[in-house]
Order: C-alpha cells, then structure tokens, then sequence
C-alpha cells in the first residue's frame, strides 16, 4: 500500500484528538511543574511526543501483517525485559520498574510496552479462534495477560498491572468469548483477590485500600474532629485527599490555568504524573474535566469504529485492545484521582509525564491507525462472518 | 455480531465516562464549598504574632516586672520514640518484653537501661516475629514459653520498631530494611536474630551499607551511635539539672520515664478494648467529659477508674452522639447519602456566640502534644540543644517569655512589694480559657478577616473561626494572665493583645501572600505609684513579726493619695503538728481576726462632732462637752482610777500622769492627745449612730448606706487603678453589734492601714484623697466639710499625742530631732483596741490591735501620711507601732535624697 494511500485513509479524527489530547498533556505538565525545579519536564514530554509520533509515523506505514507475525516475539521481549528488571532494574521509591538509560537523560518502563505486547499477542492468539473452547478462548489468553501482569505485580506496580485485565476482557469480548464465561472469569478474580488479600498485597497496598474504605464513611466532623482522620489525612490519605481537594475545590470553571492553588503551592504529590488530572481539574474545572473525559471517550469511539470498519480479525482485535487499553488506563486514572477508587500510580495516556508511558500509547495508536488505513482483508480469510 | 460485540464495549465505555462525569459532578458542583474551604485551609493560615507584656515600674521609673525572652525545652514523646534511637530501642525492647510477659523494666532513668534494650532486639529471633497467636497476650497464658509466638498485632508492632531503631542507628533505609526484615519473617525457612537477618540482607544492598559487615563491627558500630545519642541527653540533662537548679526528680529522663509509663498505659488500654481506644481518640468523647466534670491528668487515672464506670461513660456517650446525630439528621434535608461533607457544618451553631468565661474545652493528653521538660532554659544550654535539635528527634526548643521582677527577686526585704505587684501564669484549666479570650478578641475586630473574594456565604464564619483557633492556640501556649496583686488587677491593661497575620503559604509553610493583619496591641506599660526605696525602708521598719501576729504599714502622699510603701507581715502558727506560716500579706491588706481600729477612730469623731456642733445639729446636747460633768470626773485626767461611766467603769490618760482639762474646745484636743475615752464615748452618744456613721462616711469607712449621700466621692472599695483589692475580706467594716460609744472609740470599726493612713490624709489636708496604685489613673480629692479651725483643733490634738500624749514617750524626742533636721513635724495619734481581754486570754494578759496613724508635715503642707498597725500584741499602740514610723521615718532622715524629697518637700 502506497503511502498516500495510507495517508487518503487513515483516520485524521482520531489524529486530531491524540493531537488535542498530547496537547492538553503538555499544557497541563507544565502548569504542575510551573515554578517549581521540575519545569523542564513539560518540555521534556515535547520531547518524548515528538519521539513518540516519529516512531508511530514509521509505525503507521509498516503493513500491520508484520505485526501479526512478530506479534510472539515482541510478547516474549517484553516478558524478558520485566523479568530483567529484577535483576538489572533500578530501584526508585522501593519498587524496580525502570531500566535507566545511561546518558539518555530517562528511564525505560517495560510495563508500559508490555500492554502493547499483550494487546498483539491476544489478537495473534484470537486470530483463528472465534470459536474457541474454555481453554484456547479463554485460560491461555488469561494466562497469555497473567504473565506479564504477574511479572509487574511483583515489581510492585498493582497500578500498572491492573489496566491488562480490560484489554484482555475486551480483546476477548470482541474475538467472541461468552459474556457469561467472562464474568465468571471476573467473579473468580475478584474472589481470588480477596482471598489472597492477606498474602498477595503488601502493607502499603491493604493500607491504600483499608484507607479508602475508611473514607467512605468520613463526614465533616470527623475530618476535623476525630484524631484518627486527621493522622490518616497527613498519613496514607495524604496524596489522594490532597487531588480530592483539587478536583472539588475547581467546581464549574476552575481556578484558570496556572492558578490552581494545590498545584501551585504544592500540595499534590506526584501531580505532574500520577495526579495530572487532579490538576487539571483544579484549574479547568468540571467544563475542563468533562471536556478531557469527553476527549477520550471520543478517542476511544474512533477506534471502536475503526474496528468495527476493520474486517481483518487480527486487526480488529488490536485495535480494540488498543482502545481498551488507553481508554481504560484514561478512566481508571480519573477514577483513583478522585478516589472513586484506592490509590495507585497510574498515569493518564498521552497527558501525564513520562517517556514510556507516551511513546507507548502513541505506538499503540499508531497501530491502531496504521490498521485503520488499511481497511480492506489483506491477510486473507480467516473463517470470520 | 462482531460489530455488535464491538459497540457493547462501547457502550461500557460510555457509561463507565457518564459515571465518572457524575462523581466529577457530585465533587466539583455538589460538595464543591466543602472541597473549596479544604482548599483554603490548605494554604491560608493565621500566623501568630506574640505581644509584649507591660511593664510595671515604681513611680521612678525603677522596673518591678517586666519580659525577658527565652526558650524552654519541650518533648514531644511520639515523635522521641518514633525517630530518636534512644526512644526507638527502648521502645521495641519494651514491646518485646510485653509481648514475651506482659510486663516491661525497662525505664530511661536506668542508665544501663538502652544498652540492654538494644541487646534484647538484636537479638529477637524471626520466627517469633512471625506472631500467629490466637491472642495478643497469649504470653500471659500458663505454660506460655519465650519462644512461643506472640499476636500478630504484637509481632508487626515490635518487628516494625525494632526495624526502626536498627536503621535509625546504622542510619540506613528504613523502607528498605523493613521490607528485607519482612521478607525473612515470611519466609519459614529463614531463621536466626533479627540482627542476623538485617546483615545477611545488607549484604551488596547499597541502602543498607551501613549493616554491610562482620557481626562485631557491625554491632561496635550500633553501640557507638547509641552511646553518642544517650551520651548527648546525658550531657544536656545535668546541664539543665546544675544550671537550672532543679531537682533529680525534674530530669529530663525522669519525664521521659512518665511519658513512657503513659504511652504503656495507653497501649494496654488500647489493646484490651478496640472500642475504648477508638472511643478515647475522640474529642468529642474529651469535650463529653469534661461537661461531666470527669478529667484525670494521665492514662493510668483513666485505667484506674472502675470498669462499670468508665463503660457507662462510654455507654452514654454513644447515647448520646446518636441522639445528637439523629437530631442533626432530622434538621437537614436534601443532603446525600454515603459522603457528605457538609453534615455537621459551619451553621450549625453561632461562631461567635457569647461563651461562658468558664468553658474549658477537651484537651488530650496524648504524647503529640509537646510538654514542658524545663522552662526558661539558659541561653547556652538553649544553644546547644538547638546545634544538636537533628540528631534529636521530639526535643525541641520553643520560644518563651519569662516575667522578670528586676529589683525583686531573692529581696525579702521587698517581699511585700512582691506580693503587691503579684504573678502571671499561664491559662490553666481552673480558670478563664483561652477559648473564651480568642473568640472574645477575633469577634471584636469586625473587619479582620473579610476578604473580598468570592467565597460561600458559611465561610466567612469559618474562617474567623479559623483565626480564633489560631488565637486560641497562641493564647493556649503563649498567654500569660496575671494571678495575683497589680499584674492580676491590670491584666487587661498589662496583657495587650496579640496579632494575627492572615497569610497564604505553601506547602513548606513559605509565605506567598498576607490578605490581612491584625496589629499586635503591645501591653500598656503601667507606673505605679509605689517609691521602691520606701517600700524598702518601710519593709525593713517592719522587720520580724512576733510569734501569731502580724503588721502592717501604708505610706501615702496625703495630696494625691499615692500609695508610697505599702507593707504588711504575717507570722501565723500553723495548726497542731504543723510548721509555722510565714509570709507578707498581699497590699497590707492583713487577714487577722477582728482587726478593729481602737483610738485612731477618734480624731474622725472629734472632727464630726465639732461640726455639729458648730451647725447646732440636734444630736448635739451641748454646745461643748465638759469634762467637769462628766460622772465622778474632777476635771483632771486620773490614771488608773476607773470613772464610772453609764454604768460602767472606764480608764482614761496614761499611767502616772495628770493632765488639766480645759473647758474649751482646748480640751478635744487634749481628749485626742490623751485618748480619753469618756469623751469620745459622750461624743459618740450626743452625735447618735446617724452621726456616728456620717463621721466614718466623711473618711470613707463607710459606704454610706445609711447616711445617704454621704460617702459619695469618699469610699472607695479599691485602690484606684486596681480592679479590686486583694487580700480577703471588706476592707471596712462595722460591726452594728457594738454600743455606740463604743464605736466612738473605734470597737467594731475594722478598716484596713492604707484606709487608715489615708483619713489622716484627709485630716493633713482637709480633702480626701481617692487612694492611687497607679500613676495614669488622675488624681481626685474631695474637699472635707471641716473648717479651718476644726481641723486645727485636731491636728493640735494629734500633735499633742506626739508631744506630750499618748505617743510622747516613744517619739517625742525623735519628733523634735525631726523638727530641727529637717523642718517637718510629726504628728499622730495612737489606738489600742482590745481584741482579746485580760480576762479571757489563758495568759491573762490579752492582745490588742495596737495602732499609729498620722502624718509629717512641714510648714507649708503635709508630706507623707501613714499608718502602722500590729496586730494581737500585748503592747499599746505607742509601744508597739509608734516604733515602726519611727524606724521608717528614720530611715527617710538618713537618706538625704528621700528626706529632700520626702521631708522638706524638694520633689524632682
């Protein structure tokens, strides 16, 4: 396929609000560090979406059928470099996630690409298996995800390693798993999860999820008067009741850019990455918020109808874990900054600073417009209606 | 149906966005005041800004109180056992030891106490740190062995301590450790001392270098950074013991050992009620107390106190929190359902409503709150804790003013003046609160605090509350009420107020802005009227009382009704068994019983009764009273023989004299100098009790109700400048049980010296001072309704007294050696009032309340106007007080400064 062909049809919709979106990143990265010895890092993320889009126009134009074909071999380079961290990884904040790029300025998240490596390999896998029985449609795909959510668990990233499981849902909804088998397959996680709850999460985490049920029942009296809330509010609650502040305290309009107080004077930790959207909150308000959410639903639409224009399985497939991947990661993030749900470091695709998290997501949609160009079946059949 | 599959994915992602947008809604638009003042509370804040105290100087300008800055060294103990190493092994040893019995020995002020500590937790072996006991005093059991395994509460609580201390004191990763430590407690197979688990995992573990070793050295490195911490506390407690001059029992490790006895207290308590810990950490639960009149000053009150009450306590409580939150519940509508906020919101009840002076709210007695270890540490001792303030961790200095009495501290011979300026303290639980002051201040500075930005309509209240929080805590901490004498009597005028800076700041507490201010209201400096070096000699005149009596003296300026000296000494037998009581009594205001003037009441009667006299009033019989007529009287003054007087047998004149009586108005001033009582006693009787009364009126010894209009101008219930006297009792009082003649003699008449000294003032000038402590406060006199010849009838009478009466043989000489020095002449008359007859003292010789009152004049106008009591003496007015002026006025001659100024009138 020529590239203008490739151009002629590629979805310049879903490119324009990557677009608006990486835009609204870079604007918002620099409002959290504005003033503060962190300001480089908005131009940093330019930096990283600028490398970023060049690997993704190369991306773009490569046949997708090459991706079928070394789908495998990047699922198992990416199980390695998590199975390397522990042994070359460094360590930050007590937890090995990074690979540190000597004299490149930054460091490499494997996690991050592994969430493309396992949308590749469960759509290689669901390929020729529409019709599959528990097994092949199921218990291999799970443990094709398990693994390497296994591998990031134990890094520990709980965050990272819970945005796999609705590619995997998704991903098997779509190439036709039962609904019904899925939600089992739900329950039994969830029973399992609570059943491992002594073992499988370390303190900090079951601290993280104690304190979030304990806020549920937090009124004004006790946020002032009761000493437990109190410690617990500069303890464990510190940071997602300090984003709580930020988003309620927003209200319709925001502050404006730039003048959200809890960003500017500091009181939210990690705002730049993991608390961006608080951030924005603060300062846009609920016109900027929804706005946001509006952005990545629409994303996330454009590339449901790119699948669904996609007759092609394997295509079809990536593109809907693609989909489910940022889209999922987008949500659950907004859902921990307002602590909808326990904290956890989960940053917001496209919009939070960090390399791997960028160059990762725009590779995933580059993908994912590399196969909305293509429209046509050019693998040949595959037994789909 | 691949498509379709595809837009039900969709459709998930739509609603899970329509949920989000619906949380986001319910933040941001529904709670959006509570999050917006959170916001506020965040980074604006109230700094406080301390004021001054004023400062009180004699009329000279010499200082007798005043502020000194210093600092006081504080303990936080949360903080100490959480991060100082000496806190942190003693602590994981001592849970250990109560996980292993129940019980823990360990005690700061055992000097060998941290080295064993930290032997027992290097030592603790990780399988019993795997903990998996039913219960958490599973050690209390019987049979119950060391190297059974404890709760798991008890094993996470000493594994996570103990992890602490090992890597406060090799200062390494904690974080890092405390996950290699738990790595090793989980894994069975792991076995040996927790030491020998943190160095296998230290080894090529960066973070935790420090542990990287053979066991020796690693160990020699341990014992080093403890004995260098224990060494450094050591150091600063015996320089704060021999510097400050306190006692063992205030060392520092001493409130370190209460401290840690309490915390214990608290984790028993806590452990063996979930619901009495939880219900303890309330304040509500403190402010239910106290309005049921239950405090106590440690845990171990509250664990002493019967179980059955403590759980109908909280029994009740919890009644009563339901029925408030149900009550709160029915009168809010339209609020949500699981998180709101806005219950129990700033409308509930009016911020500034009139509080009662008494109300004193919970305050918790845990171990965040930083305790006094020792205050006003000297300025060195204060240095050097703050050089080493890092390396310990819950010491802290914090910034005090002390009330220094610049002339006199360690003076007994201003011991008096002590008493008079009298002491500030701190607020404390007894009297007013610093709730009370902080809203009373904030609510009246009407515009602090609005800003002009658009805040919610509960706000504004909010944060006035916010500032009276900051008031409150300020006052809590820093602000000094006076107790006692002038500081207490002045307070508000001392105290001033102190200010408020309405900021906004950062996180790092870094000012960004200042939206408001209210200005720092220095106290007001106050200038009493008090001359220290009178107050000095006069203290020094007064000298030792006798055994169970007291004295007094009061020193005036008879124009303006300053107070110069004031002095007053006690010394009371204590009860059976008891030591005797020693001491001044506060102002001169003495305490004793029956403190009746006897005869210095008399010049006040002569003067009334010339009056009427000369008004031709119809209480007065007689134009003059004729000794001549009286009873068995021949007209001359017989010692010791009793005349008859209505009924009664009366002495009269001074043992083995005679004196002529005249028959003119010469022979008042002869019965003044004389004190005879057969003449007061018919003066009293012409002038009737009407009269009588309008004669103490007229000097203010008395309110006046009876004689209506009176008093006015005259009686006083305080010095002018003080709130109100201190001392005890009404400082006039007459005793209606008392005949009338009696009264003329001053029985039943208790009037305090300074009220005394300053009717003779009256007499010196014919006006009545107000009596003045401080100098601001304007001088008022009230002209007396006495004329010229009257008042020179008196005062002949009380020169009389001195020269050749009642006073003669004590002072008369000293009063003509006055006379030739300096000009001025002394003048007075004596009282002795009877107040325990012969007849009913045990010793047969009864005890009198013996009086000199008068003033030194020169020339042109008077000078100084005294008087001098001393109390149940068996000696007369002349014998026993007229000594104490003479002493004082001896004093004043010898200092030629004080004689110019005092004695011939060559005022500065």
């Amino acid at each position: 396929m020529s590239v203008g062909k490739v151009l002629r049809h590629i979805d310049w919709w879903v490119v324009l609000l990557i677009a608006t979106i990486s835009a609204v990143g870079v604007l918002f990265v620099h409002s959290a560090t504005y003033g503060s010895e962190l300001e480089a890092l908005a131009r940093k993320q330019v930096l990283f979406l600028c490398a970023g889009t060049v690997l993704g126009a190369v991306v773009v134009f490569v046949p997708y059928a090459r991706f079928l074909r070394g789908a495998w071999a990047v699922y198992v380079l990416a199980v390695l470099a998590l199975v390397g961290l522990f042994f070359f990884g460094s360590v930050l904040n007590g937890a090995r996630r990074w690979y540190r790029m000597p004299g490149l300025g930054f460091a490499l998240q494997p996690s991050e690409f592994a969430k493309l490596a396992v949308v590749l390999a469960l759509a290689a896998w669901y390929r020729f298996r529409d019709k599959a029985g528990l097994v092949e449609g199921l218990l291999v795909p799970i443990g094709i995800t398990a693994l390497p959510v296994g591998l990031v668990f134990l890094q520990p990233d709980f965050g990272s390693s819970l945005t796999f499981w609705p590619i995997l849902f998704a991903v098997s909804y779509a190439a036709g798993v039962p609904g019904r088998r899925l939600c089992a397959f739900a329950a039994t996680g969830m029973a399992l999860l609570i059943v491992a709850w002594s073992t499988a999460l370390a303190e900090y985490q079951k601290t993280r999820v104690r304190v979030w049920f304990d806020h549920l029942g937090w009124d004004r009296t006790a946020v002032e008067g009761d000493p437990a809330v109190r410690e617990m509010l500069l303890g464990d609650a510190y940071q997602p009741w300090q984003a709580l502040i930020a988003i309620g305290s927003g209200g319709i309009q925001g502050y404006g850019y730039l003048q959200g107080p809890q960003s500017r004077f500091d009181f939210l930790p990690y705002r730049y990455g993991d608390y961006i959207f608080a951030v924005l909150a603060e300062e846009v308000g609920l016109i900027g918020s929804v706005g946001l959410i509006a952005l990545y639903l629409l994303l996330v639409l454009g590339l449901f109808r790119i699948a669904a224009r996609t007759r092609e399985r394997f295509g079809r497939l990536v593109v809907v874990g693609v989909a489910a991947w940022l889209g999922a990661q987008a949500f659950l993030h907004i859902a921990v900054c307002a602590w909808m749900l326990p904290a956890t470091g989960l940053p917001l695709p496209l919009v939070s600073q960090g390399g791997s998290v960028t160059v990762a997501a725009v590779l995933g949609l580059a993908v994912a417009l590399g196969v909305g160009a293509r429209p046509e079946p050019v693998l040949g059949a595959d037994g789909y209606s | 149906m691949s498509r379709d599959r595809i837009r039900r994915i969709a459709w998930v992602f739509g609603l899970a966005a329509v949920v989000l947008v619906g949380w986001l809604f319910r933040l941001q638009v529904t709670q959006h005041d509570f999050w917006l003042e959170r916001s506020y509370r965040n980074r604006w804040a109230f700094k406080d800004v301390p004021t001054r105290r004023g400062d009180i100087a004699d009329r000279h300008g010499v200082p007798l109180a005043f502020d000194a800055p210093g600092f006081d060294l504080e303990l936080t103990y949360r903080t100490f056992r959480r991060q100082h190493p000496v806190g942190l092994v003693l602590h994981a040893a001592s849970l250990a030891d109560q996980g292993r019995t129940g019980i823990s020995q360990l005690r700061y002020a055992d000097a060998r106490a941290p080295a064993r500590a930290l032997d027992a937790i290097l030592s603790l072996p990780v399988r019993w740190l795997r903990g998996g006991a039913a219960w958490p005093r599973a050690a209390e059991l019987p049979g119950y062995a060391i190297e059974d395994r404890p709760g798991d509460a008890v094993a996470r609580d000493v594994r996570i301590q103990a992890v602490a201390a090992l890597a406060s004191l090799a200062d390494v990763s904690r974080s890092r450790l405390a996950t290699l430590v738990l790595r090793a407690v989980q894994d069975p197979e792991v076995d040996g001392s927790i030491f020998d688990v943190a160095r296998a995992a230290a080894a090529g573990e960066p973070l935790l270098r420090a542990l990287d070793g053979d066991a020796a050295t690693v160990r020699a490195r341990l014992d080093a950074t403890l004995g260098a911490r224990l060494q450094d506390l050591r150091a600063l407690d015996d320089r704060l013991l021999v510097r400050t001059g306190a006692s063992a029992d205030a060392s520092l490790f001493a409130r370190l050992d209460e401290a840690f006895v309490d915390h214990t207290v608290w984790r028993q308590l806590a452990e063996r009620s979930e619901a009495e810990a939880a219900v303890l950490m309330r304040s509500s639960f403190w402010r239910f107390l106290a309005e049921q009149g239950r405090t106590w000053g440690t845990w171990q009150e509250w664990a002493d106190w019967p179980a059955a009450d403590r759980a109908a306590l909280i029994a009740r409580f919890h009644e009563e929190r339901v029925a408030r939150e149900e009550a709160r519940a029915a009168a809010r509508s339209g609020i949500d359902l699981y998180f709101d906020p806005l219950r129990g919101g700033a409308g509930d009840e009016p911020l500034f409503a009139e509080l009662p002076e008494s109300l004193e709210l919970p305050r918790f007695r845990d171990e965040e709150r930083p305790v006094r270890v020792r205050a006003r540490i000297p300025h060195d001792v204060a240095v050097w804790v703050a050089l080493l303030e890092e390396r310990h961790p819950g010491l802290s200095l914090r910034p005090a003013v002390r009330r220094e009495h610049g002339v006199l501290p360690g003076r007994d011979d201003l011991a008096s003046l002590a008493g008079l300026i009298g002491s500030v303290g701190l607020y404390s639980p007894e009297g007013r609160s610093p709730e009370y002051d902080a809203v009373r201040l904030i609510a009246g500075e009407d515009e602090f605090a609005r800003l002009d930005v658009d805040l919610p309509g509960a706000f504004e209240g909010v944060v006035r509350q916010s500032a009276a929080n900051a008031m409150r805590w300020h006052l809590a901490v820093f602000g000094r009420l006076g107790r006692t004498g002038i500081e207490a009597a002045l307070d508000d005028v001392l105290s001033g107020r102190p200010g408020l800076r309405f900021v906004e700041q950062d996180k790092r507490a870094r000012e960004t802005q200042m939206f408001d201010r209210l200005d720092v209201s220095p106290g007001r400096d106050v200038t009493t009227t008090i001359d220290v070096r009178l107050q000095r000699l006069a203290e020094e005149a007064l000298g030792v009382p006798g055994p169970d009596s007291e004295r007094a003296l009061a020193l005036l300026d008879p124009e303006t009704g300053d107070v110069l000296a004031l002095v007053g000494r006690r010394h009371r037998l204590g009860g059976p068994g008891q030591p005797a009581e020693e001491g001044w009594t506060i102002g001169a205001m003495p305490v004793a019983w029956s403190p009746y003037v006897g005869s210095v009441a008399k010049p006040l009667v002569a003067l009334e009764y010339l009056r009427s006299v000369r008004e031709g009033a119809a209480d007065a019989a007689a134009p003059l009273i004729d000794p001549s007529s009286f009873p068995a009287c021949e007209g001359t003054w017989r010692p010791d023989e009793a005349i008859p007087y209505r009924g009664r047998p009366q002495y009269c004149g001074a043992a083995g004299e005679r004196h002529d009586h005249g028959a003119d108005a010469r022979s008042t001033a002869d019965a003044i100098a004389e004190s005879c009582n057969i003449y007061f006693f018919e003066a009293a009787s012409r002038l009737g009790p009407a009269g009588l009364l309008r004669a103490y009126a007229r000097f203010g010894w008395h309110p006046g109700d009876d004689v209506s209009g009176i008093a006015d101008g005259t009686y006083q219930d305080r010095l002018d400048g003080m709130v109100r006297l201190y001392g005890g009792g009404p400082h006039v009082e007459v005793d209606s049980a008392f005949p009338v003649p009696k009264k003329g003699i001053g029985y039943g008449l208790a009037v305090w010296p300074v009220f005394v000294a300053r009717a003779y003032a009256g007499i010196a000038t014919g006006a009545l001072p107000r009596l003045r402590v401080v100098r601001d406060v304007p001088a008022v006199v009230t002209r007396m309704p006495y004329t010229d010849e009257e008042l020179a009838v008196v005062r002949e009478g009380l020169a009389l007294c001195v020269r050749s009466g009642t006073a003669r043989r004590q002072l008369s000489g000293f009063a003509e050696r006055l006379r030739a020095a300096h000009g001025a002449v002394l003048v007075g008359k004596t009282g002795t009032a009877e107040v325990l007859s012969a007849a009913r003292d045990p010793r047969g010789e009864g005890l009198n309340n013996a009086w000199f009152a008068g003033y030194v004049a020169d020339e042109q106008r008077p000078r100084l106007a005294f008087a001098a009591v001393v109390y149940r003496t068996e000696d007369s007015g002349g014998l026993a007080a007229a000594p104490l002026v003479q002493r004082l006025l001896e004093g004043i001659a010898s200092d030629p400064v004080l004689a110019a100024e005092y004695l011939r009138g060559e005022r500065p």
